[in-house]
């Protein structure tokens, strides 16, 4: 995990548009089924379930902060009211 | 799996370079600091880099993985092909399997060759242990809806989570056409998708691949200079060195002696602090936060012009403007801060006072250097500082004992 991901937003969308394009690439391969594009196939749904991954990992720890945020900023800003 | 194989060894033209016309800044063989291999000791991530020179590897397939190019700003998924990932391995670790060779660059990566181009694939494995699960954490930072979160995660040592990959990859390539980073240039990540026999089989592993002008770091050309100075004192027996503690000897060392013969080496140390300071200011001054776990002297690359390539983004690069004004004035001051304690840290731990002012030359010259605007080291200086370091580099190098990598039973090296 990279130090600071503040454009994690960024990173997420650059995710969503791989795995979309993949699928793509994927549904035009299986209207040529060969052996070639098989394998091809296989590859592009492989890179985009690890995409896929890495995407919940991210959303996962985004998560982990809502309830930091929750829990605790709130009680910050009200001690200061 | 067999991939790798296919992999050519990286071209060598010399183990033992004599000269900066011998030396090879894309593969700096002869080069050692503290972001250039590891010691004949079991390398943890809990503790600081080892001081060591650079080590040749080889290269042993440990999964597959598919390499998405990142070309004209944008990741392309079109045309995938097959990349044979790989871990590192020593050359005297006894498994005689074939691989191709390669060189160390730090702890964590490794300098192949790839379709015809030299690259460093980030990262293959820690030192000689491979991907380790160690009770080691590490904070990465968020932003969400103008504030900023910290979180705590296990590190995956060896290996580079997918999404750090992808915002490393993205993110030289911008600080790359700000002029930032000439020496590497992204060609994009390889997209781990089967990694058996490791701690993370089903995780979202990524590396990142560079082609690389230069690999040298600052570390390693401040410790080339202070090099000569070593040779005289390992020579005499006034100083010895024990790798196993770390600890710097030294018997009857006269101080004033001592200050008088290091004159060159101070000048060489100020000349190079004041470039690594100005260069510093020069991201700060664009814009960009380098990152509190990047801030230190072993993440800068040097060319043979004497430019500085700011390189290694996963320590927290990002920029000043996603932080309100009174945050990121206190991240640019917590970095500077860091950069001048760590490397004085490296340049001093252990050390009788007398070495210790060269390290506080270094720093003391970053810090003047960091109030002014960017010029590079002069590239004489640079050349001269190799040629200097590889006179005496067999000495140096039996008084640090470091291990000696040599290349018996692997013809395909050295082609």
């Amino acid at each position: 995990m990279a130090g600071t991901i503040t454009d994690i937003n960024s990173l997420i969308n650059d995710m969503d548009r791989l795995v979309s394009n993949l699928a793509d690439d994927v549904s035009i391969l299986q209207t040529k089924p060969n052996k070639h594009n098989t394998t091809a196939v296989e590859a592009k749904l492989a890179v985009a379930r690890t995409l896929q991954s890495a995407k919940s990992q991210l959303n996962a720890l985004r998560e982990s902060e809502e309830r930091w945020d929750a829990s605790v900023l709130e009680e910050g800003i009200a001690s200061k009211a | 799996m067999n991939g790798v194989q296919a992999l050519p060894s990286t071209r060598i033209p010399t183990l033992n370079p004599r000269n900066s016309s011998e030396f090879l800044f894309h593969l700096p063989l002869g080069a050692f600091g503290y972001s250039s291999g590891w010691a004949d000791k079991p390398f943890s991530l809990n503790r600081q880099p080892d001081l060591a020179p650079r080590r040749l590897v080889r290269l042993e397939q440990v999964g597959i993985a598919y390499f998405v190019p990142f070309e004209k700003g944008d990741f392309d998924s079109h045309e995938l092909r097959e990349f044979p990932f790989f871990k590192k391995r020593l050359l005297s670790d006894g498994n005689r399997s074939p691989g191709p060779i390669g060189l160390s660059s730090g702890g964590g990566s490794a300098i192949v060759e790839w379709e015809g181009r030299t690259i460093k694939v980030k990262r293959c494995g820690l030192a000689e242990r491979g991907f380790v699960k160690e009770p080691f954490s590490s904070y990465a930072m968020f932003e969400k809806d103008g504030h900023h979160f910290e979180s705590s995660f296990a590190v995956k040592g060896g290996l580079m989570e997918l999404s750090s990959a992808l915002h490393e990859c993205k993110t030289l390539a911008e600080i790359r056409r700000e002029d930032l980073c000439a020496a590497y240039k992204p060609l994009g990540v390889a997209v781990v998708t089967e990694l058996p026999d490791t701690h993370w089989p089903t995780e979202a592993i990524g590396a990142v691949i560079v082609e690389i002008a230069s690999d040298l770091r600052v570390d390693e050309l401040v410790c080339m200079a202070i090099s000569p100075l070593m040779a005289t004192l390992f020579e005499s027996g006034v100083l010895s060195y024990d790798p196993e503690s770390e600890y710097f000897d030294c018997q009857g060392l006269s101080v004033e002696a001592f200050v008088l013969q290091a004159q060159p080496t101070f000048e060489k140390l100020q000349l190079i602090g004041r470039s690594a300071g100005s260069a510093y200011r020069r991201l700060h001054n664009r814009g960009y936060l380098r990152g509190v776990g990047s801030s230190w002297f072993g993440n800068e690359v040097v060319d043979a012009n004497g430019s500085i390539s700011m390189v290694d983004l996963d320590g927290g690069f990002g920029k000043m403007t996603e932080f309100s004004v009174e945050i990121a004035e206190r991240m640019r001051q917590i970095e500077v801060q860091q950069y001048l304690a760590e490397s004085y840290t490296f340049l001093t731990e252990m050390r009788p006072a007398a070495l210790s002012f060269l390290g506080a030359s270094f720093v003391e010259a970053f810090r003047e250097g960091y109030q002014a605007d960017y010029h590079g080291i002069p590239s004489d200086l640079v050349a001269q500082v190799i040629d200097e370091h590889l006179a005496v580099w067999p000495i140096v190098s039996r008084g640090f004992h470091f291990p000696n990598d040599d290349l018996t039973g692997f013809a395909c090296a050295n082609p």
